[in-house]
């Protein structure tokens, strides 16, 4: 028997959670440092000539869809999945699907931006959900099984 | 008990309350790997505009970070 080299799942299951800091960054007090409330998450959408992605380190206007019934900077996320772990990988979900209603967007759209409204809006993750209009209808963006190897956010 | 009369069912578009019976409905699906997503259409069938539109797309996965540790040395 040997010892195998690996980063623990609950690690990764942990870091949606903020339980470790290496490092000394300035962030937005959570009231209690041993019972701290979560952060608020946004989602914002982005037009299909927009060009976000992995190098997003903030929400950004650039390139954000417009249009009756949305507003800039998107809408809340609600609450997410308690953040665990399967013993490989760490995953959480928004609990809820986000939906725009009321909603005309005459220029196509395919992106959406997660980003922590709490902590300076600082970019969490990119989706893609296809170019898509919408005329005095409803998006509807419906939020994956949380479970590793669909959940909305892993760590493997 | 007399049926509905779905004939003069209103519906709200871009150019504001419809009858129903004026619109043509369609929908289509994309599947993909990564999502999946109904679109529902409806056209003013006098003009060919379309004057509702709605999406639902669901997330089949999410988005992954890949953790990694190297060796000492």
């Amino acid at each position: 028997m040997a010892n195998t080299q690996a980063m623990c799942a609950s690690f990764k299951g942990q870091l949606f959670n903020g339980f470790h800091q290496f490092g000394s960054p300035t962030i937005v007090s959570r009231t209690s440092l041993t019972t701290p409330t979560a952060d608020t998450f946004f989602i914002a959408l982005y037009l299909v000539s927009a060009s976000h992605g992995v190098g997003d380190t903030i929400y950004a206007v650039t390139g954000e869809t417009s249009g009756t019934g949305y507003t800039a900077g998107g809408k809340t996320t609600g609450a997410w999945a308690a953040p665990s772990d399967n013993g490989t990988s760490g995953f959480t979900t928004p609990s809820a699907s986000v939906a725009w209603t009321g909603l005309t967007l005459a220029t196509a759209t395919d992106g959406a931006l997660i980003y922590n409204s709490t902590q300076g809006n600082k970019a969490v993750s990119v989706h893609n959900f296809g170019s898509t209009t919408i005329t005095a209808g409803t998006l509807t963006l419906t939020m994956p099984t949380n479970a590793a190897g669909t959940a909305l956010l892993q760590v493997t | 008990m007399n049926e509905p009369d779905f004939s003069h069912a209103l519906i709200w578009t871009s150019k504001g309350n419809m009858l129903e019976s004026e619109l043509d409905f369609s929908t289509t699906w994309e599947n993909t790997p990564d999502y999946i997503k109904l679109t529902e259409t409806w056209v003013e069938r006098a003009t060919g505009e379309v004057v509702k539109q709605s999406a639902h797309a669901l997330s089949k996965m999410g988005v992954t970070g890949h953790g990694d540790v190297a060796s000492f040395g």
